[in-house]
């Protein structure tokens, strides 16, 4: 491959990646105005909630909580943006669904539990065929151990004379069901959720807990954020916690079982600052810790996504070509060992 | 001030400094609606000293009283090796400043639109719609007991291409309107020159800037039935324009904006791509794609010249939403909504309700 073709690949997938990013952000807030709307004894109880595994004592984030009958029973939704496109790396992604299959306290009940709950993965049309293949190949040979009822089910938007020419997210299942006769019904249906009635909610809602890859938060900085914290188009100092306090402002929380959390964390805007650094838009200052120089007066590509896409492409691309063909070969070597 | 009757002392002095430039051949008077919430005057003697290479060379006040404030300026521009030079006289009427000049249009141009654009967000440039120029030459037709008549226009299709109309005609101009309605693709006004049946005192050309000129005729009618009217559909779209950044709501609310056009524009998807090309050439601006027509558009867009933001999201196949964010000032919601207006299509812009 060409450098040049490696830069537009770079550029592709990164893009696809925010794009993406922004569809989950929709989907999620769909989906639970779907749940929050529809009256079929499966009630939407929370997303992104704090749960734990009781055997490991580990957290774990749902995506989407949902419980029915009168909340004897569960269910934990599993949304992916993307998946990745090497199988040692897709079969590591899907393990999570082994935690969500064990015992796990955080339900909205007195006793935080349920009698037992269901797996629901959503992924993208794009990924579904390959998801549900390697899902039955992995749970036969025993190297993925899925020991609830899992349903597989794919998310794309759409636009179709069928739905007025409007935009919708389309939902099917894939593979297996739920023990939620109500939930099956409306997946066999299809659910279709209208895109265009989201967007207000999403203009509050632009982050769920999965982090946003890293062009997706500089945006957010650029466009929604930094206009916040100056009035007038000139370079500007601030710090992390500044930044921070200007999401919360104009960010509204999720609202979780556990109480009210931000959507966007300090570890996300630290990465996006030393990015900025990076591509020459941003300066850290030495004497002031976390406090950052924001070169907003400099004159930088009008499409600012394109931009910073296109920057970090190529000093990824830059750094690769640096680090010796050997160490790359190694770790490949290596990980294909424990996959094997 | 809207319907207060134009002091005669001052429609007796710019028909004084008209008449000179409308005895030339070819000879007009060139008026641009301006907006500025603060005193034209002061904003001058602020804001001009501190741009360069333009000076005002001389200023005079001819008239301030009931609302009404009327100076004569003179102001030169270097650009490039050329040195553009001219006199105006700016009528400030409430918040309205309507700049009158018989000079050419490169002094308007270079001179005048060059100062809006410096002093923007303090001075915004008016615009009015097709629709509105319609409902304008029909109310002037009325109100003058004159049959108006056409005899060119220029029309504008999507993405602002131009369609002009060829050779002189002699037409009601309801036949202009008609021609573009009829046209397909659709066409929309953009500037059309109108005069009385019997050739007597009426010729003017008006367009969707906002500016008038006329090559026949006496102030006070233009001022009553065409600047007017500009002013009153200008306050109604600043209105709309107002307060819809987050920070001014309740709860940091978000109220956006919904302009719906007349036809189902957006199945195309070509037209959705251009879109984005659309707002890439929209002056001092950074945008980011986020999600690019498939199916919907949405677009953040960061207005440089006061750091306003808003996002720009089609909705349904005939309608775009500005979801504006933080900051959005009525000055950049204008001019953001001028230039859709000029380089995309005209529709009507509404409050959505969220």
């Amino acid at each position: 491959m060409s450098s040049l073709d490696a830069l537009e690949e770079c550029k592709r997938r990164r893009k696809t990646d925010v794009d993406r990013y922004y569809q989950t952000v929709l989907l999620t807030i769909g989906l639970k105005d779907f749940f929050d709307n529809g009256n079929f004894g499966c009630r939407f109880v929370s997303a992104e909630p704090r749960f734990k595994e009781i055997e490991s004592n580990k957290e774990i984030f749902p995506d989407i909580v949902l419980q029915y009958n009168n909340d004897d029973y569960g269910i934990l939704c599993e949304i992916k943006t993307s998946l990745p496109a090497i199988d040692f790396f897709l079969l590591e992604e899907l393990k999570q669904l082994e935690l969500y299959s064990s015992k796990v306290v955080g339900w909205d009940t007195p006793a935080k539990e349920v009698l037992d709950h269901d797996l629901v993965l959503l992924c993208h049309a794009l990924d579904s065929d390959r998801i549900v293949e390697r899902i039955k190949e992995w749970t036969s040979e025993g190297k993925l151990k899925v020991t609830k009822n899992l349903c597989v089910v794919e998310w794309s938007i759409v636009e179709s004379l069928k739905f007025d020419q409007k935009d919708v997210f389309l939902i099917r299942p894939r593979l297996g069901e739920t023990r939620c006769t109500a939930l099956n019904d409306h997946l066999r249906k299809n659910i279709k959720i209208d895109v265009d009635h989201l967007f207000a909610k999403y203009e509050k809602c632009k982050f769920v807990r999965k982090e946003p890859p890293l062009e997706y938060m500089m945006n957010q900085l650029w466009s929604s954020i930094f206009p916040a914290m100056h009035e007038i188009t000139e370079d500007f100092a601030c710090s992390i916690d500044e930044i921070l306090k200007t999401t919360y402002e104009y960010f509204i929380p999720w609202s979780g079982l556990q109480g009210e959390y931000s959507q966007v964390r300090t570890r996300w805007i630290k990465k996006s600052m030393k990015a900025f650094c990076d591509i020459d838009v941003a300066k850290k200052i030495e004497d002031r810790p976390d406090s950052y120089t924001i070169l907003y007066g400099k004159q930088i590509r009008k499409d600012v996504s394109e931009y910073f896409v296109e920057k970090l492409c190529r000093k990824i691309l830059r750094e690769s070509r640096k680090r010796p063909i050997t160490e790359a070969l190694e770790e490949a070597q290596r990980r294909l060992a424990e996959f094997d | 001030m809207i319907g207060k009757r134009l002091p005669a002392t001052i429609g007796m002095i710019i028909n004084q400094y008209s008449e000179a430039f409308l005895k030339r051949s070819r000879g007009c008077i060139r008026i641009v609606a301006l907006i500025s919430e603060v005193s034209f005057e002061e904003l001058i003697d602020e804001e001009l000293p501190e741009l360069e290479k333009i000076e005002v060379r001389s200023k005079k006040k001819i008239y301030a009283e009931d609302g009404f404030a009327l100076w004569n300026y003179t102001v030169s521009r270097k650009v490039r090796n050329e040195r553009i030079e001219g006199s105006f006289l700016a009528l400030q009427v409430g918040s309205f400043v309507f700049i009158i000049t018989g000079h050419r249009p490169p002094f308007v141009r270079k001179c005048i639109m060059y100062i809006a654009k410096q002093l923007h967000p303090d001075i915004m440039v008016a615009y009015i719609t097709a629709e509105e120029i319609y409902e304008i030459l029909k109310n002037f037709s009325k109100v003058m007991e004159i049959e108006l008549l056409y005899s060119k226009y220029v029309a504008k299709k999507v993405f602002g291409e131009r369609d002009t109309s060829v050779g002189f005609a002699r037409a009601p101009y309801t036949e202009a309107f008609r021609k573009a309605r009829d046209a397909r693709p659709r066409l929309w006004i953009d500037s059309i020159r109108g005069f009385a049946e019997d050739e007597s005192q009426t010729d003017f050309r008006l367009s969707r800037e906002g500016h008038l000129n006329y090559y026949k005729g006496n102030f006070e009618q233009y001022y009553e039935h065409i600047l007017i009217p500009i002013k009153e559909y200008c306050s109604r779209r600043l209105k709309i324009f107002e307060k819809r950044g987050r920070r001014e709501t309740i709860d940091r609310e978000l109220r956006p904006l919904l302009i719906r056009y007349d036809t189902k524009v957006f199945e195309d998807p070509f037209v959705r791509k251009q879109l984005v090309a659309v707002v890439g050439g929209y002056n001092s601006c950074n945008f980011s794609v986020i999600h690019k027509g498939n199916p919907h558009v949405y677009i953040n867009i960061v207005d440089r010249m006061d750091n306003s933001a808003f996002s720009l999201r089609t909705y349904g196949s005939d309608s775009l939403i500005i979801a504006p964010q933080v900051k959005a000032s009525k000055a950049s919601l204008m001019r953001f909504s001028k230039h859709l207006i000029d380089n995309f299509l005209e529709g009507t812009i509404s409050d959505f309700k969220v």
